[in-house]
């Protein structure tokens, strides 16, 4: 079937086999490789992406179900070379640990950001966003703190 | 994963001929969030989904004085955590929602697809053929057994995975189906049912219709509600008990109380006596313990699982706590 989607802020159209899930599309397809092939069951979040603005497992989804869908993956979180916010955040504190996560954490955290999280949501949708070396969550938690009282700064 | 077609549409009356004619070869698909693990483990093998997602009809919470509130089989366990009219008249609905897999799960899963997701059973989920994928016998019986049920309802001994399910059964919630051509309500507890004879699944539901709403009946004036759920991440991500009550609460005793176990069978359980015991009667030591006792008569547990006896002495005092002071 054709599909018709934005993808990091590009319109793509596609073909595609009824069978293929959106992790199979963004990595095989389009080479995105930032979004993780591990569990392929739900369990492990490594492939978080943010699907019209929110964190979801893109091995849970078949890329049908993405038609006239905004998607947004790790390769795309960037503007233009320039670290978002975010990510100088995440950088800044030490968040990356082995890195494997840093994709799926970090997407999470952005579809986080509009929703003004406390801090036990956050550290549950980050459990949902599979580390792999137990780092703990605490400094990308402050890396999203700090980048939501930055934007507050800016505002007022 | 095994070949299949993709087909989508957003009208119901089209999605619901289609299915009525390739019932058999046709899976629909709502979140996906249990039904594409289960392809990817060849446990079903269609020969296309039908992505009934975009259904605007089944995305809608209302509400309508006398019928309580009508839930779209479609809105996602996000969306009923955070609903500002479920947070005020069902909370326990809430939590429940609210506290199942994770955020990025919830975003997509379905409160439709959440009744019908199958159990987590690892023989079911596994490559070995047990009674429920058409095997000759319950292969967690005299084996691995830590996370199944306490109560015996039939052959399997698996349990329910769904937290809503559980609540839904105290708030005594209908299930509304549609096919192409009839309508049917169910009471909850009629619409799950544990697997029996060729009947190998949790559900009611014939493969040619659709759950279409979730209706919440008008609660008696004053009904609380809350759900307590008991886990460990370093056994399963499900629950292990899942404990709903709700009750209308006058001084200090229970009226109209429903009190609804999870994952203690192939389907959630109302402990009816236990309700009985509990209302009308100051709450002290003697009656809680005696409702309690009521709850978990009859209990069998497996090898492994003796512990969901106290665990669920434990969540259904601390429901009775819950509502008691909310």
């Amino acid at each position: 079937m054709k599909l018709s989607l934005t993808i990091n802020g590009a319109r793509c159209e596609v073909e595609i086999m009824g069978h293929e899930t959106l992790l199979d599309l963004l990595r095989d397809h389009f080479g995105l490789t930032g979004t993780k092939r591990l569990c392929e069951a739900g369990e492990c979040g490594a492939c978080t992406i943010l699907l019209d603005g929110r964190a979801v497992y893109a091995c849970l989804l078949l890329a049908g179900m993405c038609r006239e869908r905004q998607l947004v993956t790790v390769e795309g979180l960037a503007d233009a070379g320039e670290l978002r916010a975010l990510q100088a955040a995440y950088l800044r504190r030490g968040a990356l640990g082995c890195g494997f996560c840093a994709p799926s954490r970090l997407l999470t955290l952005a579809g986080l950001l509009e929703r003004s999280p406390s801090d036990a949501e956050a550290l549950q949708a980050l459990t949902g966003a599979g580390c792999r070396c137990h780092l703990g969550a605490g400094e990308a938690l402050a890396a999203l703190r700090e980048t939501i009282a930055a934007r507050g700064e800016r505002s007022t | 994963m095994s070949e299949f077609e993709f087909l989508h549409h957003s009208d119901l009356t089209i999605l619901l001929r289609a299915l009525y004619h390739g019932a058999d070869e046709f899976r629909p698909l709502a979140g996906g969030t249990d039904l594409v693990p289960l392809i990817r483990r060849g446990i079903i093998d269609p020969a296309a989904v039908l992505d009934i997602s975009r259904v605007e009809a089944l995305h809608h919470v209302s509400e309508t004085p006398g019928s309580g509130m009508l839930i779209g089989a479609l809105v996602t366990l996000d969306e009923i955590a955070t609903h500002p009219r479920i947070r005020a008249r069902f909370p326990a609905l809430a939590q429940a929602a609210g506290a199942t897999a994770t955020p990025q799960i919830r975003s997509i899963a379905t409160l439709g697809g959440n009744l019908l997701q199958r159990p987590r059973c690892p023989y079911f989920r596994g490559e070995t053929v047990c009674w429920l994928k058409g095997g000759e016998e319950c292969l967690a019986r005299d084996g691995g057994n830590v996370v199944h049920g306490i109560f015996e309802d039939g052959v399997c001994v698996a349990v329910h995975p769904s937290d809503a399910a559980t609540v839904l059964y105290a708030l005594d919630a209908a299930i509304h189906v549609q096919s192409a051509w009839t309508d049917k309500v169910w009471p909850v507890d009629r619409f799950l049912r544990p697997p029996f004879h060729e009947y190998r699944d949790e559900s009611s539901l014939d493969a040619r219709e659709l759950i279409t709403l979730i209706q919440v009946p008008e609660p008696p004036e004053g009904l609380r509600s809350v759900y307590v759920r008991e886990s460990d991440p370093a056994i399963s991500a499900f629950a292990l008990v899942g404990v709903a009550l709700a009750a209308v609460v006058e001084g200090q005793q229970l009226r109209d109380a429903r009190l609804a176990l999870g994952g203690v069978a192939t389907v959630p359980r109302r402990a009816t006596e236990a309700e009985q015991l509990l209302t009308g009667v100051p709450l002290d030591e003697e009656h809680i313990d005696a409702a309690i006792a009521a709850a978990l008569e009859g209990a069998r547990p497996l090898s492994e699982n003796s512990y969901k006896l106290p665990l669920l002495t434990g969540a259904i005092r601390a429901a009775l706590q819950g509502l008691l002071e909310p």
